[in-house]
């Protein structure tokens, strides 16, 4: 099972922490948990960015992080 | 005065006088300080009508009570003047520790009036302050004068300095600091060249007055672990602001070939991961950040060391000029550091020069028989260069998309993509209202640090024109542009999303008086307003028409990327401004009424 | 091997909060110049900071003379103010050049092991063991 963590806002559609089946693109597991996709700035698998294309591994470590600033 | 230096430091270029006054405690009261100091004496001293670029038009450099105390990301200086690239009111911010310094050599602002006979470099060391002979770093690059300085005077110096785009008073030149920090925009470079004043050299050794130390060690702890505690760190200070790459193209916020699309092709050569793995070397903060957005380093290829290059670079380089390749970017991030130019503006202008061509208004015999093409990294090197020398084509393009387009006509006013005269930063907004408004209505031009409000578009829907979009833009023109009159960097709370609660209490700390989120935005709006009626008194027939967009945004919709057939309406744009006004209790025509003035307490100053 | 205060030179960015921290923690004054660590930045090139902390070799006590440093609780060595005669030896012999001075006080002064410069480090550069 992969890890998906979602920080800040986006702990609100998937809880702080939440394990899911491997094999989804990020892009299909945000669609699946109801997060709109414009809201997540950046995607973190097991430490580095990645597309919304990527396709999340078994033991993969997801962070879903809220673009809220800018610069 | 506790949380302050104490005093104003006065530079008088053309007599050679400088004086050390008392920092004014009912303007700390009622300005706070850094960018609330600079519009204060930029205001109340600078003699309406002043040409930007002679001896009438001061240069206000001010830090702010947060500065340099154990306050998150507190290493932020404000420097206000009146704008050689818009003719109204400018205030840049530079990062790095020459804020946190002037503090510890017991100044507040540094107010530089007049023009230097010769060129000359300000000498701060504690008390011991004067002008010193800078004839032989004239001419010298802004990277190569801070190595010279800091070998003469020691690395404990921090240094503000020109590079040469500055002395040829390219409008849109920048003050650099700490090999790689800029006041970037607005032509406050250009002010110090035409004062003849080469760089500012400061030590410092003193105490910073605290009201309460012990509250302050125990707060301020408090922050930084908040901030290190935060779900966004991780990312942040693996990417800095250049994580917002791969963001900006998927949603389409990215601009491409002079704002005609709002994303690139292919963008992973720019991307964060992309920048991290080929270039960077080392994790850069400004004084007392936790979670450092400057990433420093070194290109193989052309063999230099640059910080960044930073979202705003790629975007207005690598994505509005079409260099889809890091370490391109990174070299004119480098050209534009050493040359002393705002790399948001020359992006922008570069990229309206590679479309006049394409569109014939500029031609070889223009451009000396240089192919202007996108995606060539020669043209834009080549470009960067004769525009900070004002060489050929550079002459005109160094004087900013709006006077350019005016000078060459054949319509290209339609594609010169400014507001009131400042070139637009990295996001693409013809399917962003709230975020174009931010732009429209921001207080030096199209800027995105004032407000940045994209993001909210995103949340509730980015073709809906409503009043809440209005309310969100001017509630960020109020809490973003505070952190600059406190002296503090804002991104702590931006990415970090650290509770803004934080700040009141250390605050109390530093300056001993108490004072609420509310009492401290009253003052943000109170700037504001200052500012706005700057453009008032110093631009004839000052109103709404100066908060236009570019026509581009609303006649001409986007060709590439998620937003593809997207433009703005002139009526929605007529609607935003009219929310916008009357929240803001302004008349129609965006001139602040006098109740306004005197609710805010500002009668007495706008007579 | 005795307790003292670690740095990872390459984790550093520069930010000196540590400095201001040490300020506040020892002398209850906002003053970096007055910390017990210091951070010296090389750029343009290489491009790098190096950390500096007190190793607690003990040669500050070796070559004082009139045996002013002493050893606090924590195990780390301390100048003690009211026996030192300020003769600067061991500012000169540090071999980390960690003892400090500031114009403001008579006698040098070096860490203690507090540990407040710790707690504020964003990167995680320093760390007590």
């Amino acid at each position: 099972m992969a890890k998906v963590k979602a920080v800040g806002i986006l702990s609100r559609y998937a809880g702080d922490e939440m394990e899911v089946e491997g094999g989804k693109s990020v892009e299909e597991l945000l669609a699946s948990l109801g997060i709109p996709s414009p809201l997540v700035g950046i995607v973190l698998v097991n430490g580095r960015q990645v597309e919304k294309s990527y396709v999340i591994g078994e033991e993969d470590e997801v962070k879903l992080i809220p673009l809220l600033g800018g610069g | 005065m506790n949380g302050y230096g104490g005093k104003i430091l006065r530079v008088n270029l053309t007599t050679g006088q400088i004086t050390k006054e008392p920092t004014p405690a009912h303007v700390a009261e009622k300005f706070l300080g850094g960018r609330g100091f600079g519009i204060y004496f930029l205001y109340t001293e600078v003699p309406k009508g002043a040409n930007p670029l002679g001896p009438e038009n001061k240069l206000i450099i001010s830090s702010g009570p947060l500065s340099g105390t154990l306050t998150p990301g507190a290493g932020k200086m404000d420097f206000t003047t009146k704008s050689p690239l818009t003719g109204g009111y400018a205030s840049a911010s530079v990062g790095g520790h020459l804020t946190a310094e002037l503090k510890y050599a017991g100044y507040d602002s540094i107010i530089v009036e007049g023009i230097s006979p010769k060129p000359v470099y300000l000498y701060i060391n504690d008390d011991e302050v004067e002008l010193r002979d800078a004839s032989d770093l004239w001419g010298k690059g802004a990277i190569t004068v801070e190595t010279e300085l800091k070998k003469r005077l020691g690395e404990e110096f921090q240094i503000a300095t020109i590079g040469p785009a500055g002395e040829n008073l390219v409008k849109y030149a920048c003050i650099s600091h700490d090999f790689g920090r800029q006041a970037g925009r607005g032509g406050v470079g250009t002010v110090m060249g035409a004062k003849k004043l080469k760089a500012i050299a400061v030590h410092g050794t003193k105490d910073i007055p605290i009201a309460d130390p012990q509250a302050l060690l125990r707060l301020g702890t408090e922050a930084y672990k908040a901030c290190k505690a935060s779900g966004g760190f991780e990312a942040w200070v693996r990417y800095g602001t250049s994580g917002v790459t791969v963001w900006s193209n998927e949603v389409g916020a990215f601009p491409v070939r002079n704002f005609q699309a709002g994303a690139l092709e292919d963008y992973s050569g720019l991307s964060g991961e992309t920048m991290r793995q080929r270039i960077v070397i080392t994790d850069k903060g400004c004084f007392g950040c936790p979670s450092p957005c400057g990433k420093y380093s070194f290109s193989k290829k052309y063999n230099i060391y640059v910080e960044g290059p930073e979202y705003e670079t790629t975007a207005l380089i690598g994505g509005d000029c079409v260099l889809t390749d890091i370490e391109d970017v990174a070299y004119a991030n480098w050209l534009c550091d050493e040359l002393g130019i705002d790399t948001i503006s020359v992006g922008n202008v570069m990229a309206f020069a590679i479309e006049c061509f394409e569109k014939g208004i500029i031609t070889k015999e223009d451009t000396g028989g240089l192919e202007l093409r996108w995606g060539e990294p020669k043209v834009v090197f080549t470009l960067i260069e004769k525009i900070a020398r004002r060489e050929g084509i550079g002459d005109l393009l160094a004087e900013g998309v709006k006077y350019a387009s005016q000078k060459l006509g054949k319509g290209s006013e339609e594609f010169a993509i400014h507001v009131k005269g400042m070139e637009v930063s990295g996001y693409e907004s013809h399917n962003a209202p709230a975020m174009l408004l931010s732009y429209m209505t921001c207080d030096v031009g199209a800027h995105h640090n004032r407000s940045w409000a994209i993001t909210y578009d995103l949340q509730v829907g980015r073709d809906l024109v409503t009043p809440d979009k209005a309310e969100r833009v001017i509630y960020l023109q109020h809490v973003r542009p505070l952190f600059d009159c406190l002296g503090a960097c804002r991104l702590q709370w931006v990415e970090l999303s650290i509770d803004l609660g934080l700040y009141p209490p250390i605050l109390k700390a530093i300056t001993g008086i108490d004072r609420s989120w509310e009492d401290l935005l009253k003052i943000s709006e109170r700037v504001w307003n200052l500012t706005r009626m700057y453009w008032v008194r110093e631009v004839e027939g000052f109103g709404r028409e100066w908060d236009y967009p570019p026509p581009r945004f609303y006649k001409e919709p986007v060709t590439y990327g998620p937003t593809k057939g997207k433009l703005m309406s002139w009526s929605d744009i007529q609607k935003l401004l009219d929310m916008y006004y009357e929240k803001r209790g302004w008349d129609k025509n965006g001139i602040p009424t006098p109740e306004k003035l005197a609710e805010l307490g500002l009668a007495d100053i706008v007579k | 091997m005795a307790v003292f205060l670690h740095a990872d030179s390459t984790k550093c960015s520069g930010c000196k909060a540590c400095l201001v921290a040490c300020s506040l923690a020892k002398f209850g004054v906002n003053n970096p110049k007055k910390a017990r660590l210091a951070i010296i930045p090389k750029f343009p090139a290489p491009g790098v900071f190096e950390v500096k902390t007190c190793t607690n070799c003990g040669t500050c006590a070796e070559v004082c003379p009139v045996g002013a440093v002493k050893v606090n609780e924590k195990g780390a060595y301390y100048i003690d103010p009211n026996e030192c005669i300020a003769c600067m030896a061991c500012v000169k012999e540090c071999p980390e050049q960690v003892i400090f001075t500031h114009p403001d006080y008579p006698v040098p002064f070096e860490c203690d092991l507090c540990g407040a410069c710790v707690e504020v480090c964003g990167p995680g550069v320093l760390w007590i063991e």
